[in-house]
């Protein structure tokens, strides 16, 4: 219970100083903003912010950082929901089942619904951080290169059997994402593929503006087709608190599903939120009684991409606190802080830096409550978005994309690549290939491909590492079944 | 329905013209920074004025009138990281400040090319490991001499090589883990950051050894280092600042150091030489570096200003104590032949790799 003991703490620690308090909303508050507009994510904010925080000693830094990455991962779901466009990756799979439902009329439900399922795995997996952190460090260190290949292979087979209804264009988009994140230097030994000459594309497609030119800027192409309909009805009915009685029954056990996938993602370094998101639904889609209402806007969708992307975020913080290792780009940028605050991560951090462990802790938790008041109190102005004309929502929404294209890595060719990926995404979507399955190509790619050739190098050649673990075949299997099972059902129906 | 797809396109032409306004407002704004580049470039060969679109008071020599940017071209949380993290933080740079830019990827080329594309106007600097760009070079990876053609500034760091296994593995010495290689050649599994430097300081082991291991290599020294941890290799090979923090948590155990000389932070630990193994060994140098053709009076003014750095007794302590890396200060003209060692070395390891 060491665990607690800290949290106790960094709650003195942050009853002691009214001044965290501010941080802490001022930073939920921008982390949702960022996270609720296409194309700037919780990662620029921190970005952004970084600079500012040297200034600040240790505990006010985490604090105002980790405020704003819990607001930027929770705020994605708003557009999903609203606009049909993921305000960052996190939120894909919330736009399945979001959307409808909004379009339905019942938007309001959808964002309460989503906000708190964000809140459950928020909790959830901060509670796992708190009591099982060293003990969960050791699932990372079990993942060696072939476990990793497995769980992207994995999430591929997951990708494709999410596009049930026409498998031969699903596969289609996994492969064009796998050959997106061909580009540039190969992992191992840094030789240029697809670059066309261009040492700009050294580095790959970057993965910010590949992102919203499949999601953001081909849905806003798509969306111009109806620029002159009316927008969908609205009932916003008052405000609420709390979901009311029976809006979520039968979504208990989506739910706690859903929050231990996000947390174990979470855990894994570079999987990331967006996979956690789509792994999570398919999981709810494949074990429903009744699959076929998924994606016409039932409240499970919602529930199982929400909470699970959430988790992600308390799982991501696991191996950063204790192995050094960033889960994602913000938890990366989070190890940078600590180092710059005179704090290395890693084992020792749980004797030396016990305060500051506890500061994370508290202002996990705490910032995750902060967001559900935040997100409840600013809910009325979010469903007003609905109200303004497309013909301005649309072009902001561009420029806001090409504004974070641009600055997540200060470089003006980023921008071309935005709209490159964004105009073939179009193409592709009007011929009905689903970009969902190419947005985990492109994710995964990189993780099956570099993981596969370190575990042949450790083979020396052979591949039969990958046949002696049972965790890799364990989770191959998985992704297999789910593949066939999809099939089946879909056959079964037509 | 041909009126229907005639709006369409009218629309996508109204997109796209908005956007073509858009990426020429950037585009200019990119162009008024080359134009700055450029003309310290053309005065860069002779003409005094050249410090004036960038440097406010001429009379006191260049300085930044905006912020400085430092690339580092690894992922946050590494060992240059950490390093670009703590001198951003104790620079001073007469009122600006100095962020970091983490531009990773194409085994730290990618990094490494933006900076050497970066008009050299003093505001964008890299931080890299000299041993690193000399071996890309010579291997092929990196097109460009940077060791030629960049201006070498100045080496803070040097972060000498560490061997080591994981606190459950069967080998307890240097000793023994020469004596299971030699019964196994090739077999044990060495887990490495896949760079070519640390490819050439495993060559250069093995061959001062006389023996031959299974070169596993990852992105990232936390990622050998984990693979390690978790069992999944025998040894890893890493800077001695990636291995001290887990040595003294109990989870790591250092054989020895690839190096010329044993280092203060590990005294007890012999380098291979000790052994009685003689060969090129070399440690992690990070330096400084400005974009071909910097006029010397601003890498000068960052001399001044990290050798300032250099001699805060709190950087110091902080490198040396809480992150375990070791600090030496090499100054821009004993660069040279640091430099032309460093080339020394890594072109006999690119012969013998033609061998």
């Amino acid at each position: 219970m060491e665990g607690v003991s800290s949290l106790i703490l960094g709650f003195q620690r942050l009853a002691a100083e009214p001044w965290l308090w501010l941080l802490m909303f001022g930073g939920c508050i921008l982390g949702i903003v960022f996270g609720a507009i296409p194309g700037l994510t919780g990662t620029l904010a921190i970005t952004l912010l970084l600079p500012f925080t040297y200034g600040m000693n240790a505990t006010d830094a985490i604090t105002l950082l980790i405020a704003i990455y819990v607001g930027a991962v929770s705020g994605a779901l708003i557009s999903a929901i609203l606009l049909n466009i993921p305000g960052t990756a996190a939120s894909v799979a919330t736009t399945f089942d979001g959307s409808p439902m909004a379009k339905k009329g019942r938007a309001g439900d959808a964002l309460l619904i989503g906000v708190f399922s964000s809140l459950i795995g928020g909790l959830f997996s901060g509670v796992c951080l708190i009591i099982v952190a060293p003990q969960l460090a050791k699932v990372a260190l079990m993942f060696g290169s072939w476990e990793y290949f497995a769980m992207g292979v994995m999430g591929l087979c997951v990708a494709v059997s999410l596009t049930a209804k026409d498998r031969i264009k699903g596969l289609m988009g996994a492969v064009i994402g796998l050959v997106m994140a061909m580009v540039g230097m190969d992992p191992v030994s840094a030789v240029n593929r697809l670059t066309f000459g261009r040492w700009q594309l050294g580095a790959g497609l970057a993965q910010l503006p590949t992102m919203m030119g499949l999601f953001a800027l081909a849905e806003v192409l798509a969306q111009t087709k109806t620029l002159r309909e009316k927008a969908y009805e609205l009932q916003f009915t008052g405000m609420r608190w709390w979901p009311r009685k029976g809006l979520l029954k039968g979504c208990w056990k989506t739910m706690s599903v859903g929050a231990v996938i996000g947390t174990l993602v979470g855990i894994l370094p570079g999987v990331g939120a967006s996979v956690a998101g789509m792994l999570s639904y398919t999981q709810a889609k494949q074990t429903a009684k009744d699959p076929d209402k998924f994606g016409t806007g039932c409240e499970e969708g919602i529930v199982a991409s929400e909470v699970a992307n959430n988790a992600v975020c308390g799982g991501a913080l696991i191996p950063m606190m204790t192995l050094g290792i960033p889960g994602d780009m913000v938890t990366a940028i989070l190890l940078g802080a600590l180092v710059v605050h005179g704090i290395q991560p890693g084992p020792s951090l749980f004797n030396t830096g016990k305060e500051l462990v506890g500061v994370i802790f508290f202002s996990y938790i705490v910032a995750n409550l902060v967001m559900y008041l935040l997100m409840m109190l600013l809910m009325r102005y979010f469903v007003k978005l609905l109200k303004l004309p497309k013909h301005y929502l649309l072009p902001l929404v561009l420029l806001m994309c090409m504004t974070g294209a641009i600055t997540a890595n200060n470089r003006v060719f980023d921008a071309w690549v935005l709209l490159a990926v964004g105009v073939a995404g179009y193409i592709l979507k009007q011929s009905e290939v689903s970009v969902t399955p190419m947005v985990l190509g492109f994710i995964l790619g990189r993780i099956v491909e570099s993981n596969f050739r370190t575990g042949v190098f450790s083979g020396q050649g052979s591949i039969s590492g990958l046949f002696q673990s049972p965790i890799a075949m364990v989770l191959i299997a998985f992704g297999v079944v789910m593949m066939v099972f999809a099939g089946k059902s879909s056959k079964r129906k037509g | 329905m041909k009126k229907n797809l005639s709006h369409l396109f009218a629309r996508l032409w109204a997109f796209v013209l908005a956007f073509a306004l858009l990426l020429s407002g950037c585009g200019t704004g990119a162009d008024t920074t080359q134009d700055a580049g450029g003309s310290s470039e053309s005065a860069g060969q002779g003409a005094e004025e050249s410090a004036e679109p960038v440097g406010q008071d001429t009379e006191e020599g260049w300085k930044p009138t905006t912020s400085v940017n430092l690339i580092v071209p690894y992922a946050a949380g590494g060992g240059t990281d950490i390093m670009a993290r703590a001198i951003a933080q104790y620079i001073d740079l007469d009122g600006q400040s100095m962020y970091i830019t983490n531009i990773e990827g194409g085994a730290s080329t990618i990094g490494a090319m933006e900076a050497y594309h970066a008009d050299n106007d003093g505001l964008t600097l890299l931080l890299h490991t000299l041993e690193a760009t000399a071996f890309s070079y010579v291997e092929g990876t990196l097109t460009e001499n940077l060791c030629e053609e960049m201006v070498w500034i100045a080496c803070l760091v040097e972060d000498p090589y560490a061997i080591s296994v994981a606190a459950g593995s069967p080998y307890e010495s240097m000793e023994d883990l020469i004596v299971a290689a030699r019964a196994n050649p090739g077999g044990l599994r060495l887990a490495s950051n896949a760079s070519s430097s640390q490819r050439g300081i495993v060559q250069g082991t093995e061959r001062a050894i006389g023996v031959e291991f299974n070169f596993v290599p990852y992105d990232g020294g936390a990622n050998s280092r984990a693979a390690v941890l978790g069992g999944h290799d025998d040894l890893v090979v890493h800077a001695l600042s990636e291995a001290v923090p887990y040595a003294t948590s109990g989870d790591l155990r250092i054989l020895a150091l690839a190096s010329e000389a044993r280092s203060e932070l590990v005294p007890d630990v012999p380098t291979i030489k000790d052994l009685g193994y003689d060969g090129d060994f070399f440690s992690a140098s990070r330096c400084f570096i400005l974009p071909p053709n910097t006029n010397e009076e601003i890498a000068r003014y960052y001399e001044g200003k990290l050798k300032e750095v250099f001699e805060n007794e709190e950087f110091q302590s902080l490198m040396l104590d809480t992150h375990g890396i070791n600090t030496a200060f090499t100054d821009m003209d004993g660069m040279k032949d640091k430099i032309s060692k460093t080339m020394r070395i890594a072109e006999e390891f690119a012969s013998s790799l033609e061998e």
